[in-house]
């Protein structure tokens, strides 16, 4: 009989544990304090984490109330979560805006853009705040010396050598428009664009397989650190085919109305945010220095006086 | 969503047959080379009593390591790409394996050893001739165990560039697609139900060759 | 090592986090492979279609069943839930059944021969011989399930999951070999607790 009395408090306490936990997070959700939280999201990448962390901190600052909940996932897991309400703002780029999730042609216009982005997303009760002069772009490097040795310097001259090569490239480069499947498009006419193998790395770690020599050419991102980090040849876009990709804080309206005194110094932050200041930090995180994002965007908000 | 999928297939068709056969590859070799390790290995081991423990209770503290892990781990130590991959997947469908010839072996009737002695066959020749066949189906299922479990794990090793189906389920995920996730989801659940079923059938043939 | 010791209330947040994800996950599985099990062993045909569905199941890898789960239930944990709930059912199912199955008809006829009632004969004989085989299987379905809910990170279900992916990210070794061992201490130390628990109940229940 005891034994059998031990087993059901074990039960019990755990399912009480189990459910205690959970009920936990819900009241944390509800009841948090007067204000309404602002919830900030992010993508799982360095650049998109390191950004979402400085809204964070300026709208702390602020004295608004913040939820973290960066790193979320690839862009239509965070979108989604916006659309949803599970966030309320993250980093977003123009070109994804416009490609990705309007799913409209690619223009050239950075103005333009973002009018289409302000007015296609208003379906949804999302604004765009002003975008940073930053163009994640992507594109691709290769090691200095067999591109020299190729003489690769640009989207054609490369299209020209794919077949030789080996590319390597992140989630959702291989069935993206202003990805492979558009590139292949647009050289369908100009003999093609496919490599003699492919392969996917994860996001994060795609430079390895080209420092490693697993690859010969790597899809690349305008503000990686890497690039300058590695001494990297970096192809140019001869035929104007990838987008711009500034980044801006999108925001649902709901939320910017409750706090109208955040535009000024996100807007201010953004204006900050250059190729050269991204580049630098993102490489702060990924590089040998292996910095948390959090301690990067303090010290860099710090810097520029838009936290104490 | 079919729409989807003809506009991939119409110009990657060779890019989801590669990818595929890469999963088979990658699935297959990993399991050989566990079984060319860890059947011999278990084979010693149940002869060795005093180091027995020792290996088994490793084995045992390694197995709840999560397949995860072991592929995050092999790229710090051996990079990334198609190889380490290999090794990782290889290092994981070694517990089932040894584990299972181990116990074969060691529950294995002592009479019937000395039968084959009694016989005149060298120790050798007992293991081949007539442990080996006997202690078949339990090391067929410990590689069936492996085999689903490699299957499964092998949809993680995109994630350190050695390539597979997964390379659709993270686009999937990525971009909230459901036609790749599918793409990707389907084929390697009927790999496993494949695999799975293969085992199964293989397992009442040798179960009966030997009873 | 370091980051285990530099980071330990973050590594300690997230072991709470899998621990509470796979308890609940395994407390919901087992009310619901109870009334399962016990229903295939009374009603003999549905046994072979039951297991053999849960079987299939099982064999789904577990980042394809999480993918598929989301169209329907989205990300986050109760994905992840929903998911380490059916890879557990096949564990926990049959071994309900066994243990049901195991029970010598002769301990029940004698039960009857003593004049036990129905209700007597369930609650007094068959639940604590059954007790012992249910507590086996439900280590090994925690066991199983505390490895595989750290894919669950992907679908943003948190859990120590979350360290490895992160050290994969931004090759950070120590943060893989924190979470690792963290699951590694996580999955031995419920697998060492339900074996004292099985201890504590097999030896005969007087």
């Amino acid at each position: 009989m005891k034994k059998r009395t031990l087993l059901s408090m074990m039960l019990v306490a755990a399912t009480a544990f189990a459910l205690s936990a959970c009920g936990s997070s819900d009241s944390a959700n509800g009841g948090g304090g007067k204000k309404e939280p602002v919830v900030v999201g992010s993508k799982n990448n360095t650049e998109n984490v390191l950004q979402g962390e400085m809204y964070a901190q300026v709208l702390e600052a602020n004295g608004v109330p913040v939820e973290r909940k960066l790193n979320l996932g690839g862009t239509m897991v965070t979108f989604e979560a916006i659309k949803s309400g599970q966030v309320d703002m993250y980093p977003e780029y123009t070109g994804t805006g416009i490609l990705a999730i309007l799913k409209r042609p690619v223009e050239k216009d950075q103005q333009k853009v973002l009018e289409i982005n302000k007015e296609g997303f208003k379906q949804w009760n999302i604004e765009w705040l002003d975008p940073a002069p930053l163009n994640s772009t992507y594109g691709f490097a290769m090691k200095r010396d067999l591109a020299d040795k190729l003489g690769i310097e640009t989207l054609t001259d490369l299209a020209r050598h794919a077949k030789d090569l080996v590319l390597s490239y992140p989630q959702e480069f291989d069935v993206r428009e202003d990805g492979l499947p558009g590139l292949q498009k647009a050289f369908a006419d100009k003999g093609g664009f496919t490599f003699k193998k492919q392969f996917q790395i994860d996001y994060s770690i795609r430079y390895k397989p080209l420092l490693q020599g697993e690859s010969d050419v790597t899809v690349s991102v305008g503000t990686d650190g890497d690039i300058a980090g590695h001494n990297l040849k970096l192809i140019k876009d001869d035929i104007g085919f990838f987008p711009v990709y500034n980044v801006a804080p999108i925001i649902r309206k709901e939320k910017l109305d409750m706090y109208p005194e955040i535009k000024e110094p996100l807007n201010k932050l953004s204006s900050l945010l250059t190729d050269e200041v991204m580049q630098k930090l993102n490489w702060e995180v990924d590089g040998p220095e292996k910095k948390e994002p959090e301690e990067v965007a303090r010290e860099f908000l710090k810097q520029h006086e838009l936290v104490k | 969503m079919l729409q989807d999928l003809q506009a991939y297939f119409a110009t990657n068709a060779s890019v989801f047959f590669t990818n595929a056969v890469q999963h088979v590859v990658l699935s297959l070799t990993s399991i050989v080379l566990a079984m060319l390790i860890c059947v011999p290995l278990g084979v010693f081991i149940s002869r060795k009593a005093r180091i027995a423990d020792a290996v088994i209770n490793a084995v045992n503290v390694c197995r709840v390591v999560p397949s995860l892990a072991v592929l995050a781990l092999a790229m710090p130590l051996l990079g990334v790409g198609f190889l380490p991959a290999l090794l990782a997947l290889t290092v994981l469908a070694c517990p089932p394996i040894l584990i299972n010839t181990y116990t074969a072996f060691k529950e294995m009737d002592p009479l019937i050893r000395e039968a084959a002695k009694g016989m005149g066959m060298s120790p050798m020749q007992t293991i081949v001739q007539v442990e080996f066949p006997l202690a078949l189906p339990v090391i067929v299922a410990g590689v069936r165990t492996a085999s689903v479990e490699i299957i499964a794990s092998a949809s993680l090793a995109v994630l350190i560039g050695g390539g597979g189906l997964g390379n659709y389920i993270m686009n999937g995920i990525a971009m909230f697609n459901v036609t790749f996730l599918m793409l990707g989801a389907v084929p390697i659940a009927l790999l496993a139900i494949v695999s799975e079923v293969g085992f199964s059938l293989l397992l009442k043939r040798v179960t009966m060759y030997t009873s | 090592m370091k980051y285990l010791l530099t980071h330990t209330d973050r590594v300690l947040d997230l072991f709470l986090e899998h621990l509470s994800m796979t308890a609940l996950s395994l407390c919901i599985s087992l009310l619901l492979a109870i009334p399962i099990g016990i229903a295939i062993t009374k009603y003999k045909r549905l046994y072979v279609p039951v297991t053999g569905l849960f079987g299939i199941l099982y064999t789904i890898p577990s980042l394809a069943l999480f993918a598929l789960l989301i169209p329907v239930t989205g990300l986050g944990p109760e994905t992840a839930i929903i998911g380490l709930i059916a890879y557990s059912q096949m564990i926990l199912v049959r071994n309900v059944a066994a243990a049901i199955r195991g029970i010598d008809p002769l301990i029940i006829e004698a039960a009857k021969g003593m004049g036990m009632s129905k209700a007597q004969i369930v609650f007094r004989i068959e639940i604590p011989l059954a007790v012992p085989v249910v507590v086996a299987g439900i280590r090994v379905a925690a066991v199983s399930i505390i490895s595989i809910a750290t894919v669950a990170a992907w679908i943003n279900a948190g859990g120590l999951g979350t360290l490895i992916f992160e050290g994969l990210y931004r090759t950070h070794t120590d943060k893989i070999v924190a979470g690792t061992i963290a699951i590694a201490v996580l999955a031995i130390g419920t697998d060492l607790l339900f074996r004292a628990i099985e201890r504590l109940l097999s030896p005969n229940m007087s």
